[in-house]
């Protein structure tokens, strides 16, 4: 081979190989799914199924198909740890618990195929909840870390601390007065992972590119503090017989404490967490003195349902291949709209319907226990639709929640409302009002402005019970709302809501209040006395064994259960006493064929 | 022959090697998802992400000061950055790493006053302020070191691009109601306020209305609502009629108004036909300027802590990084 043809030949050689090394890295980089997200365009259409099976003999095509998109909760487990310094001490006499001198909770994930990346973020958890630790003498510092968010391959973690320092003799702030001699100290942040890498993500990703969500924040920065002001109390002028705005205390006004938090954002001082339904942003004001808060930081939330078409998290971090040993969760939740989708109605005969959705981003555990609590509701009602056969009951039941945690038992997070609306009979039409429900859902507000989903809740309330008091002509409309362990009723008189301390829900029998008898007990089947017999140790907190007596008593709303707590005859008071006699002789004799009149 | 059949498999091979090591160099690195334009930050591990650029680079800058011995400045809300700025610039740091806290224009007029602080950057005094000083003995000495303008913005849907000045302050105190009688539409004009204690509304009444009284605004338009005056004026449906005013500085640095979204919904007003930006304001074009100042003790001797620094914001460097965060210098 001569030297020329050599040449020839590699240089040939060289040139191939460059172009083939070109594709493959062309190809390997397209693979991933990185997709270019726009505003607008992307959204992806799905049609399911799994509301229509769920409903039954009602209109249909009332806004039924549900055109959101899905995404997946992360298949991780959360072990949670805590580490703590000192000699444990109760705070106060009556503790039942003990507090440390430094306590630090925070947790640790598992469940990723990537143990290098596990650890990653697990390191960058445990570093977050020690560096969140202040410095200085303390009585007590506690740092708590926690899930915030956890969906679609990112896990958002917040991250508080706080500190009681008690002021000694000397300090400037030492009140001699008082046995009050103690300084809060507390601050917080977030941080938040894409699990397929296990570093921490920026504002921007979960937004779509190219938009200015600096503009965003400003705005919605300005509603916060424009909230605030409206709310404080404004002090009254007695020269004048005015309200004057409250004192800024310094702070000057409103743009101008906008302008101080949108500088720090400018410089970075600020962090973020994604749940499911909003993005949290917390501006840290870090010029500000720690010890008075007020606006040492601002939260500012977006909400993603208004939002949408300018939120990119859900798809940004997605993976072909599942990032988790036990493969990708089968909790699927709706993109936005999931606490409004309407996805599980009752009916029972004609006197009563309930409509509850579903709230579609809780796990298994709770879903169990809701379905527990709500199918006893459902059996409650229906004794009362017997019981008042001229009315006609409605009930509107539907969960709200703070944020999604991923533990199982973290009801608290949870609310549930209820609308209870008892109408005289045939005046509420199903398919009209399923309609009014349907369509308040789907567009529960007119503005961009109103996007955080506190208004939402309302709005939707509010436009149901409006519709009722439109079609009640009888002007007897009774509605009761139940938010949150509290009852409120709506006062003519007064024209709004009050709350309503006495109100006695739905009992079967005043078992409590008064001797009864035999005439008290007509009209009621086995079922209903069963229930009232059992209802008289339920007011005491019983927790029952029976499983359709525990489900019916938990969808009760006065029903205050003690985990464990059996009540005893003996605990009874004497009229209960008696009664218990009176309703267990009657279902002996009713099993016995007797029958009483209706 | 042998000898060059040799050469050319050793060549082969190099070449293969060369262009297998490039492939797994650059896919080793594309770990996780790109999509075009939009990197994630990666690798940066700390508890706050910074989005923004820096805003000077940090070379090889003198730094004249220390963390210990840098003089005590006090200043108003409006010069937060700008005292970063110079702060940063001088202790040749990043201005990320600088925090600081202003005690608002009144306070610090008191702490210069008492000798609690060695400079401020403030706006003009007030009568207030000067009877203080005078109270106390003291001479205040006023050096303007960076220049500020007021402006008003209306929705870029309105036609009317410019305003005179009797104009604005007519909108302002009621005597000019629709925008039909400056050029305009046939539609009222909503006039929005500030709440009494903010920066701007203090603004309008020295810089523009001089002693005419301000219209009472109808209760919604007081900005004590939700929404920012900015966010109503640029509303597509309802912002047409709408005018807003506020500082230049404000309004570009929170809202980036020079660009992007709100630009193109808001358009700052022109005033007798000039129409604000850095060089009118600059060159004193602009009708409603107004500055930020350097206030120090005027008994303050030569060669002191206050006076040096005060030189060296005056200075190129000082000058420099003031623009540099967006402030129109002099």
């Amino acid at each position: 081979m001569s030297k020329k043809v050599l040449i020839i030949v590699l240089s040939i050689f060289a040139v191939l190989a460059i172009m083939v090394t070109g594709v493959l890295i062309g190809f390997s980089i397209n693979s991933r799914k990185g997709s270019k997200l726009e505003s607008s365009g992307d959204v992806i259409v799905e049609q399911t199924n799994d509301i229509v099976t769920n409903l039954r003999e009602i209109d249909y095509t009332l806004g039924i198909k549900n055109l959101n998109d899905k995404f997946t909760m992360n298949n991780i487990e959360i072990e949670d740890l805590k580490y703590t310094e000192g000699k444990g001490f109760k705070r106060y006499s009556w503790s039942t618990t003990y507090d440390y001198p430094i306590e630090i909770s925070y947790f640790r994930i598992s469940g990723l195929k990537n143990k290098q990346i596990q650890d990653k973020v697990n390191e960058r958890i445990k570093e977050l909840a020690f560096n969140m630790l202040p410095s200085g003498e303390a009585e007590k510092k506690t740092v708590s870390v926690n899930v915030h968010g956890n969906f679609a391959n990112v896990l958002s973690v917040s991250a508080s601390y706080s500190m009681d320092v008690q002021r000694k003799p000397g300090d400037p702030n030492f009140n001699y007065d008082s046995d009050y001699n103690r300084d809060y100290y507390y601050g917080s942040c977030y941080i938040t992972f894409d699990l397929t890498t296990g570093n921490e993500i920026t504002l921007a990703d979960v937004f779509v590119d190219n938009y200015n969500f600096k503009q965003l924040i400003a705005n919605k920065l300005y509603n916060s503090l424009a909230w605030d002001y409206e709310y404080q109390e404004w002090i009254y002028d007695p020269e004048t017989d005015t309200y004057n705005p409250p004192e800024d205390q310094g702070r000057g006004g409103l743009e101008d404490r906008q302008f101080i938090l949108m500088h720090q954002f400018d410089k970075g001082n600020y962090s973020f967490a994604v749940t499911q339904s909003s993005v949290d942003v917390s501006i840290q004001n870090a010029g500000t003195d720690p010890f008075n808060p007020y606006d040492s930081s601002r939260n500012v939330y977006i909400g993603m349902e208004a939002y949408k078409d300018k939120i990119a998290i859900f798809n940004r971090f997605q993976t072909e291949q599942s990032i988790y040993e036990k493969g990708d969760s089968d909790d699927k939740r709706y993109y936005f709209i999931s606490e409004y989708t309407l996805k599980d109605m009752h009916e029972f005969d004609d006197n009563l319907f309930i409509y509850y959705n579903e709230e579609a981003s809780y796990r298994e555990g709770y879903e169990m226990q809701y379905k527990e609590w709500l199918n006893g509701r459902i059996s409650a009602e229906k004794t009362y639709a017997k019981q008042n056969p001229s009315k006609q009951l409605v009930e509107f039941i539907y969960q709200t929640y703070d944020y999604v945690g991923t533990y199982p038992d973290n009801a608290e997070g949870y609310m549930i409302n209820i609308v209870r609306a008892e109408l005289p009979k045939n005046v509420f039409d199903k398919a009209s009002g399923m309609d009014k429900l349907i369509n308040t859902i789907r567009h529960p507000v007119d503005t961009e402005e109103e996007d955080y989903w506190y208004y939402s809740d309302d709005t939707i309330v509010e436009s149901f019970i409006k519709y009722l008091q439109d079609i009640d002509t009888s002007g007897s409309l009774d509605i009761v709302k139940w938010k949150n362990g509290a009852y409120y009723k709506y006062d003519r008189s007064y024209g709004s809501y009050r709350e309503y301390l006495d109100y006695d829900t739905f009992f079967v029998l005043p078992s409590d209040e008064k001797v009864l008898t035999e005439e008290d007990l007509k009209g009621l089947d086995i079922e209903a006395l069963n229930t009232a017999y059992n209802e008289i140790f339920a007011r005491y907190g019983h927790d029952f064994t029976n499983k359709s007596l525990r489900s019916y008593f938990l969808g009760q709303l006065w029903y205050a259960m003690e985990s464990g707590k059996k009540v005893s005859v003996e605990e009874l008071s004497d009229v209960e006493k008696v009664n218990l006699d009176l309703i267990s002789k009657t279902i002996a004799f009713l099993r016995s064929g007797g029958v009483t009149e209706t | 022959m042998n000898k060059n059949v040799g050469i050319l498999i050793a060549g082969i091979i190099v070449i293969a090697l060369i262009c297998g090591g490039v492939y797994y160099g650059v896919t080793r690195n594309n770990i996780g998802i790109l999509s075009d334009g939009q990197k994630s930050k990666s690798g940066e591990m700390v508890v706050n992400s910074n989005d923004t650029e820096e805003d000077f680079v940090i070379g090889e800058r003198e730094a004249f000061y220390t963390d210990d011995d840098y003089p005590v400045v006090d200043g108003s809300t409006a010069t937060i950055p700008l005292a970063e700025a110079f702060e940063a610039e001088f202790k040749a740091k990043s201005v990320n790493d600088v925090n600081i806290k202003h005690s608002t224009t009144h306070p610090a007029y008191e702490r210069l006053i008492s000798g609690e602080v060695d400079l401020i950057l403030v706006t003009y005094p007030s009568e207030e302020e000067f009877k203080m000083a005078e109270k106390a003995g003291v001479e205040l000495e006023i050096t303007p070191v960076v220049n500020e303008a007021f402006v008003f913005y209306n929705n870029i849907l309105n036609p009317v691009k410019s305003l005179t000045f009797e104009q604005i302050q007519k909108i302002y105190t009621g005597e000019i109601t629709n925008w039909k009688e400056v050029g305009g539409e046939d539609l009222p004009i909503k006039a929005y306020q500030r709440e009494p204690n903010s920066g701007s509304q203090t603004g309008i009444l020295k810089l523009v209305m001089k002693g005419l009284k301000m219209m009472d605004a109808p209760v919604e338009d007081i900005i004590g609502e939700m929404f920012s005056i900015i966010s109503l004026v640029s509303d597509y449906d309802n912002g047409k009629n709408a005018i807003g005013y506020s500082y230049y500085y404000y309004a570009t640095t929170m809202y980036d108004i020079m660009d992007k979204e709100i630009a193109d919904r808001i358009h700052l007003l022109g005033v007798n036909g000039i129409e604000p930006n850095n060089q009118t304001i600059k060159d004193g074009s602009y009708p409603i300027r107004t500055n930020y100042y350097i206030v120090i003790n005027a008994a303050e001797p030569e060669g002191s802590p206050a006076r040096v620094l005060k030189d060296r914001m005056l200075g190129e460097r000082g000058q420099k990084a003031a623009e540099a965060v967006g402030y129109v210098g002099m």
